[in-house]
């Protein structure tokens, strides 16, 4: 079973399988693209479809009602591909005089020798380098950075290179000069590469291409499992950043942030770290929306000199952003009560001991041990990051040590009897 | 050298004078000319000839005007303009000059 569309040539509807579209579409492209020098092209290439027209016509007066691909290959036999029709001898000299121009490489996937998406094929081809060898690099190269980032990266290439689809695209891929010359080779070669897909569709094909298409839905929605905590985690730095400027105060973050609400970011210029933030977080994120919605509903890409403009601006805003004296003192953010766990030692103990640093009991409550280090102690600069803060405490089982990872000018430790207690963090003044 | 490649170029050296050979007396819409010339083993593939009459046409050496067609769309049909007759005999004369300088050729 097959499945079929319905195309019109010169004015007449045919159905013909969906391979078989694809290289009669194919065929007209790059006879278009071949003509578009002549005087008189539109009058060519609609010579060109009326007479496939006549010639396909004549097949369903025959009685088959379907145009299949061995149907349009042989009419592309008897019409030929542009690499037959030598009667352009003349211009062929020319020809490469007069467009030295296009050999620029352009990165395309390559559709033609793909294996997942075409990035390492096109790859090769822009480098002029063998794909094989340069697939093996690629999966060493994958093996040794624990595979992640350059499996992101090849489904970032997938997902933002254009395939290379034209014989005008294949030979930019190439770097091959766009005459007519080369355009024919490419048009015959890939009349060839239709027919091997058609026949690679029958057994592996298909599977790759399940497998392919798979990997893309499964894409999306990691874009979107990733990109919806990043939503949350811009929206709570914009809020913060609003309030520490205005002077809401930060209290409503409470119940979004599994953080203590101190405040912790500081802005001399309020103005330019709105603006800037905005475009930093904005414009990637526009992008980032734009390409998933553009995927889905085949929204025009956009235009390159727009897309240049957004990276100035968000370089720009980048520049900008240390300038409006923005700064984030992420050690006032006491964001996890784990690091902070603490036992203690006895409830007749004035000491606490850790690492030789020394705090005095400067308060005691009925069932209230509180400490207070003193003497402005910075616990990494007592011991690095490795100094392990220990409080005994005869009512607990085991002492609970903790590693200083936050930088510290004086911690209290209020703690009920009996139970873990948490250290809460006075900012100094 | 290559053989075929000088065949082929002597072939297309006279394809003009062909087709206005063919359009001489009657009107023919392309298939025809196709099919002609194609017996005459003197095109290979048919789309030779289609950007050939378009060059033509545009020389104004050939004209066409549409004629229904009982099978489909309306066709293509050629004719020689004026200004074709002129060129056709022109090339019939060079043609005879070529051919009386072969067969002098053959006779030495």
């Amino acid at each position: 079973m097959k499945k079929t569309v319905t195309a019109n040539l010169n004015g007449r509807v045919f159905n013909i399988d969906e391979d078989a579209f694809q290289l009669l579409e194919n065929y007209l492209k790059n006879l278009r693209i071949y003509f578009r020098n002549e005087d008189g092209y539109d009058e060519i290439v609609a010579d060109f479809e009326a007479r496939i027209e006549e010639l396909l016509s004549e097949r369903v007066r025959l009685g088959y009602n379907v145009i299949s691909i061995e149907e349009v290959e042989k009419v592309i036999a008897k019409v030929g591909s542009p690499v037959d029709f030598d009667d352009k001898e003349e211009n062929r000299t020319e020809q490469p005089k007069a467009e030295p121009a296009d050999t620029k490489k352009k990165f395309y996937r390559d559709p033609s020798n793909k294996l997942l998406g075409g990035v390492c094929s096109g790859l090769a081809a822009y480098f002029s380098v063998n794909e094989l060898a340069l697939r093996i690099l690629v999966v060493i190269l994958a093996l040794c950075t624990s595979v992640i980032p350059v499996l992101l990266l090849y489904l970032v290439a997938w997902l933002i290179v254009p395939e290379a689809t034209t014989a005008e695209q294949k030979l930019e891929m190439q770097g091959k000069p766009i005459t007519v010359e080369n355009i024919g080779k490419t048009v015959s070669a890939g009349m060839d590469e239709v027919k091997k897909i058609n026949e690679k569709h029958g057994c592996l094909g298909s599977l790759v291409d399940f497998i392919a298409a798979c990997v893309k839905v499964a894409l999306v929605g990691l874009g979107c499992l990733v990109g919806l905590p990043i939503l949350f985690v811009i929206g709570i730095i914009i809020i913060v950043l609003f309030a520490t400027i205005f002077g809401v105060g930060t209290g409503i973050l409470g119940g979004l942030l599994p953080c203590t609400p101190d405040i912790f970011l500081s802005v001399a210029h309020p103005g330019i770290a709105i603006l800037a933030v905005c475009l930093l977080l904005g414009i990637p994120l526009f992008a980032l929306l734009y390409g998933i919605i553009s995927w889905f509903f085949k929204l025009k890409p956009v235009n390159k000199s727009l897309k240049i403009a957004g990276l100035i601006v968000w370089i720009l805003a980048w520049i900008a952003l240390p300038f409006s004296g923005f700064k984030a003192d992420w050690s006032k953010v006491n964001c996890s009560n784990n690091h902070w766990r603490f036992g203690y030692s006895s409830f007749y103990s004035n000491e606490l001991v850790g690492n030789g640093v020394l705090a005095e009991r400067t308060e005691e409550l009925p069932n209230i041990l509180s400490v207070e280090l003193t003497g402005n102690l910075v616990a990494e600069d007592i011991q690095g990051a490795g100094t392990v803060f220990t409080c005994f405490c005869d009512n607990s089982p085991q002492p609970i040590h903790s590693t200083a990872k936050q930088r510290l000018s004086m911690l209290r430790i209020d703690c009920l009897i009996g139970t873990h207690c948490s250290p809460s963090n006075i900012p100094s003044a | 050298m290559n053989i075929d490649n000088v065949k082929s170029q002597m072939r297309k050296g006279i394809l003009e004078y062909c087709i206005l050979l063919i359009l001489n007396n009657e009107k023919a819409y392309a298939s025809d000319i196709i099919r002609i010339l194609q017996e005459a083993k003197l095109i290979v593939v048919e789309g030779t000839l289609y950007p050939l009459l378009t060059r033509l046409k545009n020389m104004e050496v050939l004209s066409y005007e549409w004629i229904e067609s009982v099978q489909g769309p309306p066709r293509k049909y050629y004719q020689l303009t004026a200004q074709g007759q002129a060129v056709l005999t022109e090339l019939g004369t060079a043609w005879d000059e070529i051919n009386e300088t072969i067969n002098h050729l053959k006779k030495i």
